[in-house]
């Protein structure tokens, strides 16, 4: 068991206070060391906390404890300039004052990283590119970075996984909760095999719940990892365009995979083609983009700095505009209604796409009893999340 | 089998299963996007040269798509058929004991007590009817077809909202063509 050392203990015990953000974080730490910091906010005498907020949960805090709860987890606290801190965070403006990892971080070193993000509520096409992409990247040696979230996500993980060659990419992933708080549940098994084979960052201390605000910040970092944001399914205004403009705001290409325009899951992705992304259809598509973005970092001295770390808006600003409002209310009811899904609902949700799907191969895909799935066919249909005709059922 | 005409009636004798199968139009693919070659007016042909009538006769239909390759592999394999055969003889005892050879025989007026439906499922039933998406005569053969799902599954009497719900997903894809109108 490796106890981490006294700093990173501070940087940790800090990173943990009740109401810590990552801006607050970079602020208390900004200037002054992690054990400095952590003394001047326990003695309530940090320029960065004048109203003390942090000064009595900080003198409940046992830091020597606290630093062999994170050895016993199995997770390092990386800080900026520090080994195994991710070389290309160091000098980002929106770097993560302490980063957490489980897994070995320096696989991220010395390799080509495409980032794979997406929409949770991702069709089977969906799913299926994410995870053919990512295979094929893995088995070229790319390091394939993501979000272990549902949809998207999870299957660029599983993807990557599946990478086959000698040298296969290690799999990357950066999420927004505590490193021992995993969500979703279901994502359970994908990310011990992300943390074997390759590495989970996160910026949030043990413990860290699952809230809205952290996925977004979670995206920065996403993005700052990358030479290539491959963005494969969003709706429209969907997070997965944040990070999509992190990226384009550090001057880090952004690909996007055309979908069906009938396909409300490729909205925010086609929306990101008509503004000048690049066009991906398969995996050389993606090596390519790489190729030319790890060619040419000079390209990226010249894009304006990042802005602060988490943004008021997460649409996206260009089209936002454009659209029209009944197609707005309607991009949201997607996963609003995800969320009032029964198992078996969801279940068959994700294995119907926008293109018609039989119901045997709803079978196929959800391992369903015949009853079940028909069920919840008939429920989702009078609900108006699907549409069925001539024995093809589809997304509405 | 009794046909009525003006001059009388005649009875001909035939008791049958009726099993069918076909291509869901010209080129086999069945209108799957960016497999089916046929124009909209090749498939609307080949969809006619079955009548609504009788399609109607048909209480099951399902359409059969073509999985991918990774789909097939490593499934568990189905039920055997002696479990499967097992299962339709208990079935066939329910159908004997109401003093029917098969459900199917069963007459309209006495489904509601051979065939009582429990409450969600007459709920279902009823939008369906009201949305106009299920017809008098399409009400009776779901009715019969749910209860025969009921006796499979080994559920007791009352049949259940996914019994009905089955039903309806089983007969409900008989049209070839999206908006046929076919009830």
């Amino acid at each position: 068991m490796n106890v981490p050392a006294q700093l990173e203990s501070h940087a940790g015990a800090l990173a943990g206070l009740p109401g810590m953000t990552p801006v607050r974080l970079a602020k208390l730490l900004d200037g002054f060391g992690p054990a400095l910091a952590w003394e001047a906010v326990k003695a309530g005498t940090h320029p960065a906390d004048p109203r003390r907020k942090f000064a009595v949960p900080a003198r409940r805090t046992d830091v020597d404890d606290l630093g062999r709860r994170y050895a016993g987890a199995g997770v390092r606290i990386l800080l900026p300039g520090a080994a195994g801190y991710p070389s290309m965070l160091t000098g980002d403006p929106g770097a993560p004052a302490v980063l957490f990892a489980s897994g070995d971080p320096t696989v991220v070193e010395r390799r080509a990283r495409v980032a794979i993000v997406g929409t949770r509520s991702a069709t089977h096409y969906g799913r299926q590119v994410a995870s053919e992409l990512a295979a094929e990247l893995a088995d070229h040696g790319v390091v394939v970075v993501s979000g272990l979230a549902r949809g998207i996500d999870g299957a660029a993980h599983a993807g990557a996984l599946r990478g086959e060659s000698e040298g296969a990419g290690p799999p990357v992933a950066v999420v927004g909760t505590g490193l021992d708080v995993v969500y979703p549940p279901s994502n359970r098994e994908l990310w011990a095999r992300v943390a074997g084979r390759g590495v989970v960052f996160s910026e949030s201390a043990l413990g860290t719940q699952p809230h809205p605000g952290v996925f977004p910040a979670r995206n920065r970092i996403i993005a700052a990892l990358a030479d290539v944001v491959v963005v494969v399914e969003s709706h429209h205004g969907g997070g997965s365009l944040y990070t999509a403009e992190a990226a384009a705001r550090r001057g880090i290409p952004v690909c996007a995979v055309p979908g069906s325009v009938h396909s409300r899951a490729s909205a925010g992705t086609n929306g990101l083609l008509v503004d000048g992304c690049i066009p991906v259809r398969d995996a050389t598509d993606v090596l390519v983009a790489v190729a030319l973005a790890r060619a040419g970092p000079d390209a990226r001295a010249g894009a304006p700095p990042p802005a602060d770390v988490a943004p008021s808006h997460r649409g996206h600003p260009s089209r936002s505009a454009r659209a029209p409002a009944g197609e707005r209310a309607s991009g949201g009811v997607g996963s609003r209604m995800a969320a009032s899904l029964t198992p078996a609902q969801r279940t068959v949700w994700e294995a119907v796409d926008d293109t018609p799907t039989a119901f045997e191969t709803i079978l196929i895909r959800t391992d369903l009893p015949l009853a079940a799935a028909a069920e919840a066919c008939g429920q989702l249909v009078e609900s108006g999340a699907l549409r069925s005709g001539a024995g093809w059922w589809s997304r509405s | 089998m009794r046909v009525s005409r003006a001059r009388g009636s005649t009875s001909f004798p035939a008791r049958f299963i009726l099993v069918g199968a076909m291509n869901p139009c010209p080129c086999g693919e069945g209108g799957a996007p960016g497999a089916c070659r046929c124009s909209s007016a090749a498939q609307e042909r080949y969809a006619r040269r079955l009548s609504a009538p009788f399609l109607d006769r048909f209480d099951i239909a399902i359409r059969v798509d073509r999985p991918l390759a990774h789909e097939l592999f490593g499934r568990p394999s189905a039920e055997g058929s002696a479990t499967v055969a097992s299962r339709v003889a208990g079935a066939r005892e329910r159908a004997a004991e109401r003093g029917v050879r098969v459900n199917a025989d069963l007459a309209g007026p006495r489904l509601a007590d051979d065939a009582p439906l429990s409450r969600g499922a007459v709920a279902i039933v009823e939008r369906q009817i009201r949305s106009g998406t299920l017809s008098a005569r399409g009400l009776h053969r779901v009715h019969r077809l749910s209860r025969t799902i009921a006796d499979l599954d080994g559920a007791g009497e009352v049949i259940g909202e996914a019994h009905v719900r089955e039903a309806l997903l089983l007969r409900g894809q008989r049209r070839l063509l999206p908006g046929g109108g076919l009830r």
